[in-house]
């Protein structure tokens, strides 16, 4: 229990840092739901055109997107650290967590969140969900609310896990955040679409390589079951859930391995 | 409480340590002292944790690999006056709020630690200020306090009293060697500041290149390399002859004459019967060399300082 008091107590010092400067705080939580909005009312004046996007509607979309912003939200609060991890090694911070005696990820997942971010992806995320929701055809009851959770739980480690991919690699390499840019970012920029309208090497790569594909695309399948999912294995939307453990996991057994190179070189 | 044994490190390129070795035993100040890039730090890193040695075995609490024991780190402290474990942009009372779950300390035993402390530290008017708002000075007395909050068996303290004036310095120094005495606790104290050694440590350690080039005790260290007294009189009346006498040399400046002499041969008692029997003294000053006068001989200073 003492694992969990202290992880409320970091998010009020979270809280508290960035409430340090109120006004500051707001605008910049605002600026940042602004930029993603704009990104989204781009997307959907486009889709007003076409109608449809291999058979997905604009409401269907807007769920799709959904699902990503509102697990982000979730990542950056509880792994903002992680993130900014190989500045975190530059700045010497990571030594004094080695020092003090608890894990180094229960330090590094609580030290941190992202409030700013978290505001501001998490708002537009729960205003996406809200519109769409009602209007794509799910029958809320019970399992496909239990499904839902456990997608949202499973699409925040899943990225979890990977921002932990990207901070063991600094172990190794001095500058990470340009193959984190490629492969994190520019994967997340494809999820936002069906994937089904991309080349099957994307899709391998969105499905195997970056598994994105499991924290949206999957999920809305086994809520949604458009017609385009015939392209794809079945299992998948009924693994979904399950793949952002087995991500995290995996990560985490990397970062294990990592983490001793940093105590031989110190930097 | 800590064993080293041949710990030799090489860091990009660099033997930062080599083949050190040392015992420290529980209630022992040890002053860690060298030029810079002499190793200290990388020193004290390596007994953290934070750096694993290449070779060589650390046992500290008789556990080996101290990195992955929490029990260890739990009852360790590592304070560097560059480096800040606070909270930037916090209130302190908040960065001691944490440091009171990170290592699961009781709330009010913790409380009245803090009364305790403050009266050394007098910390309690900073509460409510971030760090950002202190003086440098202020925020160290933090920073000690937070270390010190958890009651830690083992410290190492790298150039803690940066940016203390002489009277915190002071109060600290002795609260210190209090802790000392009453609590089982052993200490590491790395600095360029040879008086808080002197002051602090019974003990030293010489780090040289990496290498240790000297553990034994502070007396014995200033006895080794500087056996050299200095006596500065004023006087009236002829010149004394000292042609007899196994000086090493005197300078007469005015009516200030200063001799130095080693006393392994030749007793301060001898000097001062000649000198009282030839002239008017009315003015002496006996100077022993400290620990600074010694670190500057043994690194080729030639004539060390003398206080």
């Amino acid at each position: 229990m003492n694992e969990l008091r202290i992880a409320l107590q970091s998010l009020k010092m979270s809280v508290k840092t960035r409430m340090q400067y109120r006004a500051d705080s707001l605008v910049a939580a605002l600026a940042v739901f602004i930029r993603e909005s704009a990104n989204i009312i781009v997307i959907y004046l486009a889709l007003l055109k076409f109608d449809s996007i291999n058979g997905w509607n604009v409401n269907e979309m807007l769920f799709l997107f959904s699902l990503l912003f509102l697990t982000y939200a979730l990542v950056v609060s509880l792994f903002a650290d992680l993130r900014d991890f190989s500045r975190m090694i530059r700045e010497g911070r990571f030594d004094w967590l080695l020092v003090r005696p608890r894990g180094l990820l229960f330090q590094l997942i609580l030290n941190n969140a992202d409030i700013i971010a978290s505001v501001g992806h998490g708002t537009l995320g729960i205003l996406l969900f809200l519109i769409s929701a009602g209007k794509v055809g799910i029958r809320w009851d019970f399992a496909t609310i239990l499904y839902y959770v456990g997608a949202i739980v499973g699409g925040v480690l899943l990225q979890g896990g990977m921002f932990i991919f990207f901070s063991s690699l600094s172990f190794y390499f001095v500058e990470t955040n340009s193959l984190r840019e490629i492969f994190y970012w520019n994967m997340r920029k494809f999820a936002g679409y069906p994937i089904s309208i991309y080349h099957k090497l994307i899709q391998g790569l969105i499905i195997y390589v970056v598994p994105f594909a499991f924290v949206n695309y999957f999920p809305a399948q086994y809520l949604l079951r458009k017609p385009d999912m015939a392209g794809f294995n079945e299992a998948y939307i009924y693994i979904a859930p399950f793949v952002g453990g087995i991500v995290y996991l995996a990560a985490y057994l990397f970062w294990r391995i990592s983490v001793k190179r940093y105590y031989s070189t110190g930097n | 409480m800590i064993v080293l044994k041949d710990i030799c490190k090489t860091l990009s390129g660099r033997e930062a340590l080599k083949n050190i070795s040392f015992h420290i035993a529980e209630n022992e100040h040890v002053g860690i002292i060298g030029l810079n890039g002499a190793g200290k730090t990388t020193l004290l890193n390596t007994i953290a944790g934070i750096l694993k040695p290449d070779s060589g075995l650390i046992r500290i609490f008789g556990e080996e690999n101290p990195m992955t024991e929490k029990n260890t780190l739990r009852n360790l402290v590592y304070l560097s006056g560059t480096r800040s474990q606070l909270w930037e942009n916090l209130k302190i009372k908040d960065s001691l709020d944490h440091c009171i779950g990170m290592y699961r300390l009781d709330k009010r035993e913790t409380a009245r630690r803090l009364e305790e402390l403050d009266e050394t530290f007098e910390i309690k008017e900073f509460m409510d200020s971030a760090p950002c708002h202190l003086s440098v000075g202020e925020r160290m007395r933090c920073e000690l306090v937070y270390g010190l909050l958890s009651q830690p068996k083992l410290f190492l303290l790298d150039e803690v009293m940066n940016g203390l004036d002489i009277f915190f310095k002071h109060k600290i120094m002795e609260y210190l060697k209090r802790y000392g005495k009453e609590k089982p606790s052993a200490m590491l104290y790395a600095s360029n500041q040879l008086s808080e050694v002197e002051q602090l440590c019974q003990r030293v350690i010489l780090i040289h290149q990496g290498s240790v080039l000297f553990d034994g005790e502070t007396a014995q260290i200033i006895g080794l390399f500087s056996p050299c007294y200095r006596i500065e009189v004023r006087f009236s009346g002829n010149l004394p002859d000292f042609e007899d006498l196994p000086l090493e040399k005197y300078r007469l400046d005015g009516d200030l004459l200063t001799i130095d002499y080693d006393t392994r041969k030749i007793e301060t008692v001898q000097i001062l019967k000649q000198l009282m029997e030839k002239c008017i003294i009315r003015n002496i000053r006996i100077l022993k060399p400290d620990l600074a006068a010694t670190v500057q001989k043994i690194y080729g200073g030639v004539n060390g300082k003398y206080n």
